[in-house]
């Protein structure tokens, strides 16, 4: 098949199933139980892995930058370099692409697994709708605790720095905070939780996308449970850059 | 999700619209912003300067009208010509070209024939970046490809080397001033005395006391100063004698409105002054007179004049005071028969004799007047 008729096909899919997604998100039935439990094992489940990457991704830029900040003497705004990092971009991108690693892929290979052993047709044949009984609770569950992960993620990051300054760089706690709080400020929020829920919502369609589009038995679902986190990454980082443009262009003009 | 093995074009329309649709938007993203402007989006006008030195500008440096980035540098280039010689003249062209708009309309309606472009560093350690200043309407507007006047920018050496001038100035001035402290802490000359010196604290602090117990005494009223500014009654009889003054004054001049006393009269009265006038006449003609008689004695006629004028009368008088002198000289030396009368004591004590017998005689002649008295008549 044509690679770029494929192309357009899978984006062609890929909407038409966030469309029916979307609507039916908005009507009855809602599996709320469903949602909950989805929740806690995309959410809670993946906060270990969210905790240490944010923890040591906090840690590796204090060391990092600290060394250039003192070639220009301005090794006190350490915290709010870090913080800014971390708010702005490296907290909603790394925590969505250990998503996309861990949860996509989890999506991709259940959803898969369930096609190929023929139970989304029973369920259909029992008269549950599986977008509303799959996708739905799977997507919600992303968009709210993808931000709420970040959140965990920025902090933990924050503190890991906070923990290099004292440790490594022996400057005073109440510099790394007072230039911490410096960086916290409500546009930079704002853009560092939408992106978290964007992501998170590319996360859980690609996976629910290319677990209901496996095709070719076992082998298809672990094809699929590959591709899933590698289109959902490329997409988190694509969307990643245009999102940033469009934030700083409407929230962070620096006049 | 089946798929077909054979697709058309019409079942992939939804594809195709989002595919587009996401194109159109990631375009609009980067163009709203400004940061990426395509070539029919703006009109590009090309807009040319010569500066001595660029002084590291780079090809894609802002150009900027008034501090706004409205395009940038285009091309920088030698001039064709070789210079005869090392100048300073402007031979780096610089290239701009200008697709900026602000507030809405193209930029390059603001700058004009008369506008200046200029060469300033963006920042510390940032690049440099040209800045042109708004044309006036004494300008004519741009076109493409003109060349605008450039203004040499003060170079960071130049206001170094000013900046050296300044503070070899202010090294003296401060070596002046340590010697200066210097002094003034070693006690010399009058400020240094003035600080360090206890006599005249001292001295000082004794006249402010002494000052302090005189004002204290002039408070109380003592002495002449105190009482004249504390007692009352000099001030009262000032006051008195003031009042007295001004109804003498009041009385005076009324009497001379009115012409009366003497006062009055020396004032309204004009006998007085017909007196007077005819006394200074007279005066004045006695001084006339004596003007004339003086200027005869001057002349030395009369007896007055010869007197004072006639060097003859000199001569003989001299001449008389010469002879009493040896006179008086044969006089001194008892010469003669007046110098014997008052040189020579035998006469004095022939005299003294003579008087003494005189005495002795008339004793006796009161004694016995008979004895000399009886008078013998005799006829022959």
């Amino acid at each position: 098949m044509n690679p770029l008729i494929n192309g357009i096909i899978q984006v062609q899919e890929l909407t038409l199933l966030t469309g029916r997604a979307v609507r039916s998100i908005t009507r009855q039935p809602r599996y709320w139980g469903e949602m909950f439990r989805q929740m806690d094992v995309l959410g809670v489940g993946s906060l270990a892995i969210v905790l240490l990457t944010g923890t040591f991704t906090g840690m590796v830029l204090a060391l990092n930058t600290a060394n250039t900040l003192q070639k220009f003497g301005v090794q006190n705004v350490t915290g709010q370099l870090v913080t800014t990092s971390l708010i702005r971009e490296l907290g909603p991108v790394l925590t969505c692409l250990m998503l996309a690693g861990r949860v996509g892929s989890g999506i991709a290979a259940e959803l898969g697994s369930m096609l190929v052993s023929e139970q989304i047709d029973a369920m259909r044949a029992l008269g549950t709708d599986p977008i509303k009984k799959l996708v739905v609770p799977r997507i919600v569950a992303l968009v709210t605790m993808a931000p709420a992960l970040t959140v965990i993620c920025d902090f933990v990051g924050m503190l890991g720095g906070l923990l290099i300054s004292i440790t490594l760089l022996h400057q005073p706690s109440s510099v790394y905070l007072a230039s911490s709080r410096n960086a916290v400020d409500i546009n930079e929020m704002i853009g560092g939780l939408l992106k978290p829920m964007v992501f998170g919502f590319i996360i859980a369609i690609v996976g629910c996308y290319k677990g209901l589009s496996t095709t070719g038995g076992t082998v298809g679902v672990g094809r699929s449970t590959t591709q899933s986190v590698v289109l959902a990454s490329i997409l988190v980082i694509v969307t990643d850059f245009l999102l940033s443009k469009v934030i700083i262009s409407l929230l962070l003009q620096p006049n | 999700m089946p798929q077909n093995k054979q697709t058309s074009l019409s079942e992939l329309r939804v594809g195709i619209l989002v595919v587009v649709s996401l194109a159109i938007l990631i375009f609009v993203i980067f163009t709203v912003s400004g940061d990426i402007k395509l070539p029919w989006m703006t009109t590009t006008t090309i807009v040319r300067t010569r500066m001595s030195s660029v002084d590291g500008l780079r090809v894609g440096a802002e150009v900027r009208l008034s501090g706004r980035k409205v395009g940038s540098v285009r091309q920088i280039l030698f001039g064709r010509d070789i210079p005869s010689e090392v100048t300073s003249q402007s031979n780096i062209e610089i290239v701009m070209q200008i697709d900026g708009r602000l507030d809405g309309r193209p930029a390059i309606e603001r700058i004009r024939t008369d506008s200046l472009a200029v060469l300033k560093g963006a920042g510390v350690l940032g690049d440099n970046v040209i800045d042109i200043t708004p044309g006036t309407a004494k300008g004519s507007p741009i076109r493409d490809g003109d060349y605008i006047n450039s203004v040499a920018q003060k170079s960071v050496g130049d206001i170094i080397n000013a900046a050296q001038t300044a503070v070899t100035n202010l090294n003296a001035i401060s070596e002046d001033i340590r010697t200066m402290t210097g002094n003034l802490r070693a006690g010399k000359g009058t400020m240094g005395k003035f600080l360090n010196d206890e006599a005249f604290y001292l001295d000082l602090d004794r006249t402010v006391r002494q000052a302090e117990s005189l004002i204290n005494a002039f408070r109380q009223g003592e002495g002449t100063v105190g009482k004249l500014l504390n007692d009352p009654a000099l001030y009262n009889e000032a006051n008195q004698t003031v009042i007295r003054l001004r109804r003498l004054t009041d009385q005076i001049s009324d009497q001379v409105d009115n012409g009366k006393g003497t006062i009055g009269k020396l004032i309204r009265d004009e006998e007085i002054y017909n007196r007077a006038n005819s006394l200074l006449k007279r005066l004045d003609d006695s001084s006339n007179r004596l003007e004339g008689l003086l200027a005869r004695v001057e002349r030395g006629e009369g007896n007055l004049g010869k007197l004072l004028k006639d060097e003859k009368l000199y001569a003989d008088a001299r001449d008389t005071i010469d002879k009493l002198k040896s006179i008086a000289t044969g006089l001194e030396r008892g010469e003669g028969t007046a110098g014997k009368l008052l040189k020579d004591e035998k006469l004095y004590q022939n005299l003294n004799t003579m008087s003494a017998e005189i005495t002795k005689l008339l004793y006796d002649f009161r004694q016995n007047p008979k004895k000399y008295l009886s008078v013998r008549v005799t006829i022959f």
